[in-house]
C-alpha cells in the first residue's frame, strides 16, 4: 500500500506540490492525470524517493526513503534509464544483484519475451531504441517483484504490442497484490483499467473519483478532466473561421 | 524585417535581457568581467618579455591544431552544425532560401566559436609578463582562436557531407586526416629530434621547429600562427598575406559544402540531433561520455557483486567496454600536458609540476564514472544501507586515480631524480587531493545541485575545493615551522595528504545518506 500524507514540495518560491495527499490501495490500480506542469512527475519523484519534500510517504507501512521501503518499491521513470554500456541481460543480472534476487531467470526470461527483447540480451542499452530502453527500464523495475510500483507516463514510446504486453501486466500486479501509481496522459489506453484516479492541477489533487463510486457518479472521467482542467473555450474556432467550421459540422452531419 | 534578421536580433536582445531576470547569471558576467580586468591590471607593468616569444608562437601552434583537428575530425562521425533542434524544426521547414539559413548559420557559429575563445582573455597576466604581449595582441590571440574553431566545424560540415553513408569515402578522408597529422610530426618533430642530438634543451629544440618557415605552410594553424605573430611583430604585409588564405579556406570549403549538397538539411540533421541530445542530458545532470564507436562483446556479465558491491564490478565491466584498462584517453591526454609542463618547468622545480597535475586533476575527477552514477535513479532506489552505495559506487574512481598517482609520479618523480620517499609522498598527496575532489563533486553536484545554475555551481566548486584543501597546506607550512622540520615539502605534502583524507571523510561523513535523502 502507497500512502502520501500533505506532501509539499517548493523550488525556491514556487509551489511544485501542494499538500498532496492520496492512496493506493494494495491490489489497485491507481492513476494520476492532470495537464503539463500540474507537479505528476515531481509528485512522482518525491513517491521514489528522489526529491526532498515536507509531508509524509510510506509504502507498505514504512517511511519511503528507507531499505525496507525500497525492497518493496518499483520505479519505471518518465525518460527510460539504462546503462550505455550494459546489455540486456547485464541489466537484469544489475538488478538481481543489486537487490539480492535468487531465481530469478525464468521470471526475466518471460519478462523479455513479453516485451519482445529476448533476442536483445547481448545488446547494448546505447544501441537500443528509446522504446526498447523503456521496456528495459520497465523489466528493471519489475523484476524484484515490488509490492508498490509507480510508472511515470510508462507508455510513451512503446508499440502497441508493448502497451498490450504492459496493460496485461498491469491486471497480473494488481491481480498479485501491488499497488500500483500510472501517471499518463494517455486517458483511452487505461480507461478500462482503472480503480481509482485523482487529477491534479496547479500542484494540488483536484479531484479524486472511484469506478465501484460509477452508479452514484454520472460524469465519466474523461469529463471531469476536462471540467476541470480547459479553460478555453475551443481552439477549432480561433484556429478557423466560423464559415469553415459550420461547413466541417455541416459535412459531418450530411455523413 | 526579414525573418532570419529578426530571429537573429531577438534572440540576442533576449540573450542580454535573460541577465536582468537572472541575477546570479548577471553576477557571474560580472565575476567574469572583473577577472578580466584584474588578469589586466595584475600584469607588470613595461612591455619587457621575461622569455622568448617563440615559445608563445609553439604553444598558439599546438592550440589552433588541436582545435583545428580535433574539430574536423567530428566530420567522420556526426559531422558538425551551427544550428539548434528548433532551427531545424522551425527555420528549415519555413519558405526562407537555403542559402540564406546557411548565412545565418554561418554568423551564429562565427559568434559561438569567439565565445568558446573566452578562456583566453584571462590569461593577459601571464602572458604579458613572460612574452610582454599587449591587449590588442591578446584580442589577435582570441580572434584566431575561434578562427580555428570556425574552420574545424565549416570542415566538419564539408567532410560530412562528402563521406556521409560510405565506408570507402570515409577511409579516404581518414587516411587524408591521418597523412595531415603524420606530416605535421614530420615537420615539427624530426627536426626537433635533430635538434636535440645536436645538444639543445628539449623545449628548445620544440620550439625552433614549431616556428620554422615550413609551418607557415600547414592549413589553418600554420596560417594562423603566422597571422598572430605578424600583428605581434607589427609586419602588415605578412599579416594580409596570411590572412587571405584563411579567408579563401573558409569561402571555398562553404563553396564545396554547399556545392555538394545545395539542399543540405539532411548533412546537418544528425550533428543537430546528436548536439540537443548532449544538452539535454547536461541539463539534467547525465555526463556524456567519450566511449568507441563500435564495442566487441567478448564475455558478457558481471559476475560479481551483490547488493551495493555490484556498482564497483559494473564500474569495472563499463570499463572493460570503453577500453579503458587501467587508465582512460583523457588521463593520457591530461599526462601529456603535464609532461610537457614537466619538461618546460623543469628549472621551477618539481612542486609546481605537482600543483599543475593536481589542478588536471580537478577537470578528471568531474567526469569519473562515481559522480555520473549519481545521476541514474538505480544508486537510489536499491535498498542497500546509503554510506555502503556512497563507498562502493566511488571505489571505482578511487583506484582509478590510484593508478594515475602512481604512473604521473613515478615517470616525473624519475625525471626529476626525486627519492623513493618523495615519489611515494608525492603518489599519494595526489591521490589525497583526488579523494578530496571527490568529495568536493558530492558536495557541489547533490547539496547544491538544482538550487542555483550551472556557471554559478562551477564557480561554488572551485571555491569550495580551495576552501577544502587549503587548510591541509598551510596546517602543513605552519607545523614545519613550528616543529623546525628538515623537509618542509615533503611534510607539508604528508599533512596535506592527511588533511585530505580527513575531510573527504568528514564530507563522506555528512553526506553518508546522499543516498537515502537526495537533493532537492
Amino acid at each position: 500500500m502507497l500512502t502520501v500524507y500533505n506532501v509539499t514540495k517548493r523550488y525556491g518560491k514556487f509551489v511544485a506540490n501542494d499538500g498532496v495527499s492520496l492512496t493506493v490501495e494494495a491490489g489497485q490500480i491507481t492513476i494520476l492525470i492532470g495537464p503539463n506542469g500540474a507537479g505528476k512527475t515531481t509528485l512522482i519523484k518525491c513517491i521514489a524517493g528522489l526529491l526532498r519534500f515536507d509531508g509524509k510517504i510510506e509504502i507498505c507501512g514504512f517511511e519511503n526513503k528507507s531499505i525496507e521501503a525500497k525492497e518493496v518499491f518499483g520505479y519505471v521513470p518518465e525518460i527510460p534509464a539504462v546503462y550505455d554500456l550494459l546489455t540486456v541481460g547485464e541489466h537484469i543480472e544489475f538488478i538481481a544483484r543489486a537487490y539480492h534476487l535468487s531465481g530469478y531467470e525464468e521470471y526475466a526470461s518471460q519478462l523479455l519475451e513479453c516485451f519482445e527483447l529476448a533476442d536483445k540480451r547481448d545488446k547494448l542499452g546505447r544501441e537500443l531504441s528509446k522504446g526498447m530502453q523503456q521496456k528495459l527500464s520497465i523489466i528493471c523495475a519489475l523484476l524484484p517483484k515490488p509490492k508498490v510500483i509507480v510508472f511515470d507516463e510508462p507508455m510513451i514510446g512503446l508499440d502497441p504490442h508493448a502497451i498490450k504486453e504492459l496493460k496485461n501486466i498491469f491486471i497480473i500486479l494488481k491481480k498479485a497484490g501491488a499497488s500500483i501509481l500510472i501517471s499518463t496522459h494517455m486517458l483511452d489506453s487505461i480507461k478500462d483499467l482503472w480503480d481509482k484516479a485523482y487529477i491534479m492541477m496547479d500542484g494540488k489533487i483536484a479531484a479524486s473519483k472511484e469506478k465501484k463510486n460509477k452508479s452514484k457518479d454520472t460524469q465519466s472521467l474523461e469529463e471531469l478532466f476536462f471540467n476541470i482542467t480547459e479553460n478555453s473555450k475551443t481552439l477549432l474556432e480561433a484556429t478557423f473561421p466560423q464559415r469553415d467550421i459550420d461547413m466541417q459540422r455541416d459535412t459531418t452531419n450530411e455523413e | 524585417m526579414n525573418a532570419l534578421w529578426y530571429l537573429f536580433l531577438i534572440k540576442l536582445k533576449n540573450h542580454f535581457k535573460g541577465y536582468k531576470k537572472n541575477i546570479p547569471k548577471l553576477i557571474v558576467l560580472v565575476l567574469f568581467i572583473a577577472l578580466i580586468i584584474v588578469s589586466f591590471f595584475s600584469a607588470k607593468g613595461g612591455n619587457g618579455a621575461a622569455r622568448d616569444i617563440s615559445e608563445l608562437y609553439s604553444i598558439l601552434l599546438a592550440l589552433y591544431l588541436f582545435a583545428f583537428i580535433a574539430g574536423s575530425v567530428q566530420g567522420l562521425h556526426s559531422g558538425a552544425t551551427f544550428y539548434t533542434l528548433s532551427d531545424v524544426n522551425i527555420l528549415f521547414l519555413s519558405p526562407i532560401n537555403s542559402k540564406l539559413i546557411l548565412l545565418y548559420g554561418l554568423i551564429k557559429q562565427m559568434g559561438a566559436s569567439l565565445f568558446v575563445g573566452f578562456f583566453i582573455l584571462f590569461q593577459y597576466s601571464w602572458l604579458h609578463n613572460l612574452y610582454g604581449i599587449s591587449f590588442a595582441d591578446l584580442l589577435i590571440i582570441l580572434l584566431c582562436y575561434s578562427l580555428s574553431i570556425f574552420a574545424s566545424n565549416v570542415t566538419a560540415m564539408v567532410i560530412y557531407s562528402f563521406s556521409s553513408h560510405d565506408p570507402e569515402k570515409q577511409k579516404l578522408v581518414k587516411y587524408i586526416l591521418y597523412a595531415f597529422c603524420l606530416l605535421i610530426g614530420i615537420i615539427i618533430i624530426l627536426p626537433a629530434i635533430v635538434k636535440i642530438l645536436m645538444g639543445k634543451s628539449m623545449l628548445e629544440a620544440f620550439v625552433l621547429s614549431s616556428s620554422a618557415p615550413i609551418i607557415s605552410l600547414i592549413p589553418i594553424a600554420g596560417w594562423l600562427q603566422v597571422l598572430t605573430a605578424s600583428w605581434i611583430i607589427e609586419n602588415k604585409v605578412m599579416f594580409i598575406f596570411s590572412l587571405i588564405p584563411v579567408i579563401i579556406y573558409l569561402l571555398m570549403a562553404v563553396w564545396i559544402f554547399f556545392k555538394l549538397h545545395p539542399d543540405f538539411y539532411e548533412e546537418v540533421l544528425l550533428a543537430t540531433e546528436i548536439r540537443h541530445t548532449a544538452q539535454s542530458n547536461a541539463k539534467m545532470g547525465k555526463v556524456a561520455e567519450a566511449v568507441p564507436q563500435k564495442i566487441r562483446l567478448e564475455k558478457t556479465g558481471i559476475n560479481k557483486g551483490s547488493g551495493a558491491s555490484v556498482f564497483f564490478y559494473k564500474q569495472l565491466l563499463e570499463n572493460k567496454r570503453s577500453r579503458i584498462l587501467l587508465v582512460d584517453k583523457n588521463f593520457l591526454i591530461y599526462f601529456f600536458i603535464t609532461l610537457i609542463f614537466a619538461l618546460a618547468m623543469k628549472k621551477i622545480g618539481i612542486v609546481a609540476v605537482f600543483a599543475f597535475s593536481v589542478y588536471m586533476m580537478i577537470f578528471s575527477t568531474a567526469l569519473s564514472r562515481g559522480i555520473k552514477e549519481l545521476t541514474m535513479h538505480y544508486a537510489y532506489l536499491i535498498p542497500v544501507k546509503p554510506a555502503l552505495k556512497l563507498l562502493a559506487v566511488f571505489m571505482e574512481s578511487i583506484l582509478k586515480m590510484s593508478i594515475e598517482s602512481t604512473i604521473t609520479f613515478l615517470i616525473i618523480g624519475l625525471l626529476y631524480k626525486a627519492s623513493a620517499g618523495e615519489i611515494i609522498l608525492y603518489i599519494f598527496a595526489r591521490i589525497g587531493f583526488g579523494i578530496l575532489f571527490l568529495a568536493g563533486n558530492i558536495l557541489v553536484e547533490k547539496v547544491l545541485k538544482g538550487s542555483m545554475s550551472k556557471v554559478i555551481m562551477i564557480t561554488l566548486y572551485f571555491i569550495i575545493l580551495i576552501i577544502l584543501g587549503l587548510p591541509g597546506i598551510v596546517i602543513g607550512i605552519l607545523l614545519s615551522h613550528l616543529l623546525s622540520v628538515a623537509s618542509t615539502v615533503s611534510f607539508v605534502f604528508l599533512i596535506s595528504f592527511l588533511w585530505n583524507l580527513l575531510a573527504s571523510a568528514g564530507i563522506g561523513y555528512l553526506c553518508r545518506d546522499l543516498l537515502q535523502y537526495p537533493n532537492a
